[in-house]
């Protein structure tokens, strides 16, 4: 691991450098217009916006010394130094440590209700208990319909002489009623 | 040679190669070797005939090319008639695309009744190819009810599980559906004069406005073509079929049946809701697209907690259609276009999901996603594929699903905003439950034992899943390849709303 780091580290420093003197500032100028950044940098003079750049490249350089000072006391030259912070700091360590609880809080807030919204409301409310149900029960009706039905169909000749007198007597008893209205 | 004198037959070569296969597979003695090696050939065979459109098709035309219609049956009026635009030349290669990875991919899950399984993928994807290419409404309706007889065989011969309870619900629901849509058909026959089965001129008749009683008919013909179309699709809430007949389905059926039969129902809403019917698709639109977008989040919410993961891919699918129903329904040049790609992207991406998930089972026998976990450790080169395909589904940006996926936002951006802001969510879904589900099945220790013990892929798994990375990467990268050939046809399916809202501006 150590190649790509030192490959990477090396960009890093030489990277920054390639973009000062402006270089860049016209790279796409047929497509995109000067932002309003390098509108101001021009109204209020280049000196000023060449002055607050450099005092932030600053910052961010001491920053990341500072940074590296630090892990070096911590971890190389006191080792045992962050656990007495840490007693010393008491809570403050603790939440601090469980990224504020940020994590705790979002599973609360969202993760469980989507999980066990989707789960019980979604899924086995609405798609098997509605949906799929419907169509379930669609299907067994028809099923139980036709399992009362096909007990005409008994093999007995007498019944079935029976059901066509019945339906004979049907149909002429609509005949009639409708003559006669 | 000179392959362009192929045209006038192209396409009935490449929709019937398979079929014949099949045929000729009954004559096979039943050494299985040799069958798999025939439908492995035959498969590839359509495959390479397929290429043939793409690379023949004029891509600056919008209209129907390499078109045969003879006629077949002088009464009623039907004809062989056949014909393919920049959208469904697509559909036709996905299909043939995906038929050999299925054979490789069946290779050993199948042990009995080989003979009868690879007889019924090739007359599938026959069938399949049939429905993109038939340009007669009977021609079509026979190719589409002709999918769901060796479909229903597939899942409920070769399935696992319930098979036979979700083949019968695939049957009776898809079967339910086309009912109105034969009703549609045969309407439009008898008030068509000349009485004709034929796109074009019913389409001709229809924009000259000479059948009688179509203003009145109209909106129930047009909800006879899209019922029989959302189910297929399937829209919420008429997609309860759908996981079920994944789950159970085998390997290739799940491939075929997310890959290319869900874009049944998208390219008939395409090609027929939207051409037919210009008006009733404008006035409809607004319930359609919400139904599209209830469709994406909650198929990604229900898909985020499947605790199987054929399951958790079934329910994403519904999600990734919704996608596709709100590109059409906006009526918008990039959410057509965007529609028609993420078509061929989800049929890419979901077909190698279920690829993928099959290898699991062919291992573990199982697909509850708690049995695996940490599997990055015994099965690296399986973990790549795996991830490969599921960015892809996901949409990110240089793999397919990104391109359409965009496109559609746009699409919906334009026609309704808050349409378009809220289908945003569903990119954002779809990572939750495709990358919950791949940490919790390759990421951490092993928690299973039995794991460690699996075997990582082999060559012949190799081979079905590189196609399947590589068309990811293709058509991320240069999705112009294909979108130079969908976007005329698109600007055509378009051209009746121009009309139409000229029509209206001008009164």
């Amino acid at each position: 691991m150590l190649a790509p780091l030192v490959i990477l580290a090396f960009l890093s420093v030489v990277g920054g450098w390639i973009g000062i003197g402006g270089r860049f500032e016209h790279f796409l100028a047929p497509v995109f217009q000067a932002g309003p950044a390098a509108e101001l940098a021009r109204e209020t003079g280049e000196a000023a916006g060449q002055f607050t750049e450099k005092l932030l490249m600053g910052i961010s350089i001491l920053a990341a010394f500072g940074g590296w000072f630090f892990a070096w006391l911590l971890y190389s030259s006191k080792p045992q130094l962050p656990a007495r912070i840490a007693q010393a700091l008491g809570g403050l360590y603790e939440a601090v440590v469980h990224k504020y609880y940020i994590d705790e809080l979002y599973a609360v807030l969202f993760v469980k209700p989507l999980i066990d919204g989707s789960t019980t409301i979604l899924w086995h409310g609405i798609d098997q208990g509605v949906i799929d149900a419907t169509v379930n029960n669609a299907a067994d009706a028809a099923r139980d319909v036709s399992d009362e039905a096909r007990h005409m169909q008994s093999g007995n000749l007498r019944s079935y002489a029976g059901w066509v007198a019945a339906g004979g007597a049907l149909v002429i008893a609509y005949m009639v009623w409708m003559g006669v209205r | 040679m000179n392959t362009a004198s192929l045209n006038p037959i192209i396409l009935t070569l490449v929709t019937f190669i398979p079929a014949l296969g099949g045929l000729l597979i009954l004559f096979i003695p039943r050494r299985d070797r040799d069958i798999k090696l025939f439908a492995m050939v035959i498969s590839l065979l359509a495959f390479v005939a397929s290429l043939h459109l793409p690379v023949h098709l004029h891509r600056n035309l919008g209209g129907f090319q390499f078109e045969i219609d003879k006629p077949w049956i002088a009464s009623p009026n039907i004809h062989y008639h056949m014909g393919v635009d920049g959208i469904s030349v697509w559909l036709v290669v996905l299909t043939t695309f995906l038929t050999p990875l299925c054979v490789l991919i069946s290779w050993k899950s199948i042990h009995e009744r080989v003979k009868e399984f690879f007889i019924l993928l090739l007359l599938l994807e026959t069938a399949l190819i049939g429905v993109f290419t038939s340009l007669d409404l009977f021609l079509f309706y026979f190719f589409w009810e002709a999918t769901l007889i060796p479909m229903a065989l597939l899942i409920g011969m070769y399935g696992h599980g319930r098979k036979v309870y979700a083949a019968v619900k695939y049957f009776l629901f898809t079967m339910i559906g086309s009912m109105f849509m034969l009703a549609a058909i045969i309407w439009l026959y008898t008030h068509t004069s000349p009485n004709s089965f034929d796109f074009a001129e019913i389409q001709r008749q229809i924009h000259a406005g000479t059948i009688p009683g179509f203003s009145t008919a109209a909106p129930w013909l047009f909800l006879g073509f899209f019922i029989a179309f959302a189910v297929k699709v399937p829209l919420f809430p008429l997609h309860t079929w759908l996981p079920d007949a994944h789950v159970e389905a085998p390997t290739a059926g799940s491939v075929l049946l997310a890959g290319v039969l869900l874009k049944m129902g998208t390219y008939g809403l395409l090609r027929f809701n939207l051409s037919l019917f210009p008006e009733e698709a404008r006035s409809n639109a607004w319930w359609i697209m919400l139904l599209a977008l209830i469709g994406i989040i909650y198929g990604a919410l229900v898909s985020l907690v499947q605790p199987n993961l054929k399951k958790l891919i079934a329910y994403s699918s519904v999600s990734h259609l919704g996608f596709v129903v709100l590109g059409i329904f906006s009526f918008t040049p990039a959410g057509l276009n965007g529609a028609v790609f993420v078509m061929l992207a989800h049929g890419v991406a979901t077909g190698g999901l279920f690829m993928l998930a099959g290898i699991l089972y062919e291992r573990r026998h199982t697909y509850e996603i708690t049995e695996f976990g940490g599997l990055a450790t015994p099965m690296p080169k399986y973990a790549t594929f795996f991830l490969v395909t599921v960015l892809a589904s996901v949409g990110l940006p240089l793999l397919n699903g990104f391109i359409g996926e965009f496109m559609v936002l746009t699409g919906a951006f334009e026609a309704r905003p808050v349409y378009g802001i809220l289908a945003a969510t569903g990119v954002i879904w779809s990572a939750c439950y495709l990358l919950w589900m791949y940490q919790r099945v390759f990421f951490g220790k092993v928690t299973h034992p039995v794991n460690n013990t699996l075997a990582d892929l082999n060559l012949r798994e190799k081979s079905a899943l590189v196609p399947i990375a590589v068309a990811a990467i293709v058509m991320g990268v240069a999705p112009i390849m294909w979108l130079n050939a969908i976007d005329p046809a698109v600007q055509s399916a378009l051209a009746p709303y121009a009309q139409y809202m000229a029509k209206v501006v001008g009164q």
